[in-house]
């Protein structure tokens, strides 16, 4: 083999040889974008929560410490109980006369010391006076008053407190992880709750703004979205991202729901039309994508796309 | 973020090293983020890999003690990151085979025609689905020869092998490629 970089495959001229078919193929795989300053900044903002993260993975750990001891030891008496339930009963012991119990002061003493105190580590001052002070009067304890019963608030209000903690961390303060660790909360104690499909959403949201698109759209195949309002949004991510997974179908169909009868003229009708236009192309629908594309150029003629659209109808 | 400004480290014959992670994220995250790119594939999420990588680094910053180049260094971490997690991909593919299957990276609009777009994408998966089925030796000395335009001497020293052996690899990876492309055609036919 010629060893240097004039032998690379992806520089090599289209003969027909099956090298410089492997080169072209190559050669597309290799133009992958470059990621933006934008996702670079967010990755470090990312790294730099999580190298704060250890103190919550302690409190997480620890949370889960005092559960399983929690349980194990309701499991243990649980166990013990129904062990007791059916073991052979012995019987009765004799009834003895209660030993007398030893005096109180005696009691003390046979504890023990329970605690010594501290070694001084400096001698104290001598006392200034030598005369003992009479000791204080001792005033009678006050009659302990009941608190009076704080309101219990409504498990819906616990709710929609928990899930408006949870929409401004992702919205106000742009921390998708924080956010997605209130919606898990959420769904650990209000998993059947009225606003559990707001949570939902809320999560879809989140995740896709980690970039976690498998399982953002795993939760939005599930999804009952309507295009109008804020399903707009999650409709249009939910058709791209089942058209980026070759889901063409799938896609087109939430596409079509996007762009029929009162479609605003914004930017989630422009994706809309852009991506049912790559969709047909998928489908070898050529005339359909580029019907789509000269309706976008009509209503976008400066739009996002508009250059790629040009080019594609030949324009 | 950590930084450990100040702190350098001189290697036999090697310029001091800045320690600072922030100054080694500015410089190379671009690209550490598209090694992890061409080494994990079109379903690789490689927002989620440098991130994961450069909590490597972090971690193992101080037991840096520049006998390799930076780039070397953070090259076979990024190596080490992008297996594991397409080990652990496999493994996850296994048990939810169906879910996998349906589900790919989603590609942002990119300034090109539907059509080229598509067809970008379709060869990139094909490319990935042949460098899948070879062994990782091989696998990685084709991306790093052919996508990312690395010489030989520059692959064997960013993955500790002899040159001979890279070009031995890469001679190899080449011929099962092009036996898996002609099995790639001859499938779709």
């Amino acid at each position: 083999m010629k060893r240097g970089s004039a032998d690379r495959w992806v520089r090599r001229t289209d003969d027909g040889s099956p090298e410089s078919r492997a080169g072209a193929l190559l050669r597309q795989a290799a133009a992958t974008d470059a990621p933006s300053a934008d996702r670079l900044a967010a990755i470090r903002r990312r790294l730099r929560r999580a190298r704060r993260a250890p103190q919550r993975h302690w409190a997480v750990r620890v949370a889960i410490a005092a559960v399983l001891l929690l349980s194990g030891g309701a499991l243990t008496a649980a166990g013990q109980r129904y062990f007791h339930l059916f073991r052979p009963r012995k019987p009765a012991p004799e009834v003895r006369a209660p030993a007398p119990s030893p005096a109180p002061h005696a009691r003390v003493a046979a504890r023990g010391p329970r605690l010594t105190p501290p070694p001084e580590l400096e001698p104290r001052p001598p006392e200034p006076e030598t005369t003992p002070r009479p000791p204080p009067p001792i005033a009678p304890r006050p009659e302990r008053v009941a608190a009076p019963p704080r309101p219990v608030a409504s498990p819906l209000a616990q709710e929609s407190e928990l899930l408006a903690r949870a929409l401004q961390k992702l919205r106000r303060d742009a921390d998708a992880p924080g956010a997605l660790a209130l919606l898990d909360a959420h769904d650990a104690r209000f998993a059947t709750g009225p606003l559990a499909p707001e949570a939902t959403r809320a999560r879809i949201e989140a995740l896709l703004k980690l970039h976690r698109n498998v399982e953002a759209l795993a939760l939005l195949d599930g999804a009952a979205l309507a295009p109008s309002g804020g399903g707009r949004d999650l409709l249009i991510a939910r058709a791209e991202l089942r058209s980026a997974a070759g889901r063409c179908a799938a896609a087109v169909a939430d596409l079509d729901r996007l762009l029929a009868a009162d479609r605003p003229l914004d930017s989630i009708t422009e994706r809309a039309f852009w991506g049912r236009a790559a969709c047909r192309a998928a489908s070898s629908d050529a005339a359909g994508a580029r019907s789509d594309l000269r309706e976008y150029l009509a209503l976008f003629p400066e739009g996002r796309f508009a250059g790629g659209a040009r080019a594609a109808v030949g324009q | 973020m950590q930084v450990l400004a100040n702190r350098n480290v001189v290697g036999p014959g090697q310029p001091p090293v800045p320690l600072d992670l922030d100054e080694i994220y500015r410089v190379h995250a671009p690209t550490v983020a598209r090694w992890v790119g061409r080494l994990g594939g079109p379903r690789a999420d490689v927002d989620d890999l440098v991130h994961e990588v450069f909590l490597v680094v972090d971690r193992q910053l101080p037991e840096f003690r520049g006998d390799a180049k930076l780039t070397t260094w953070l090259y076979r971490i990024a190596e080490r990151v992008v297996r594991g997690r397409r080990r652990k991909d496999r493994i996850r593919g296994w048990l939810t085979r169906t879910r996998r299957a349906d589900v790919e990276r989603s590609v942002s609009p990119a300034p090109l025609t539907p059509i080229e777009e598509l067809e970008r994408r379709r060869a990139s998966q094909t490319v990935y689905r042949i460098l899948d089925r070879m062994p990782d030796r091989y696998r990685e000395v084709l991306i790093l020869f052919e996508l990312e335009g690395t010489s030989g001497e520059e692959i064997a020293a960013m993955t500790g092998r002899k040159l001979a052996t890279v070009w031995v690899h890469l001679h190899r990876a080449r011929r099962r490629f092009l036996e898996e492309m002609d099995r790639e055609t001859g499938e779709h036919r």
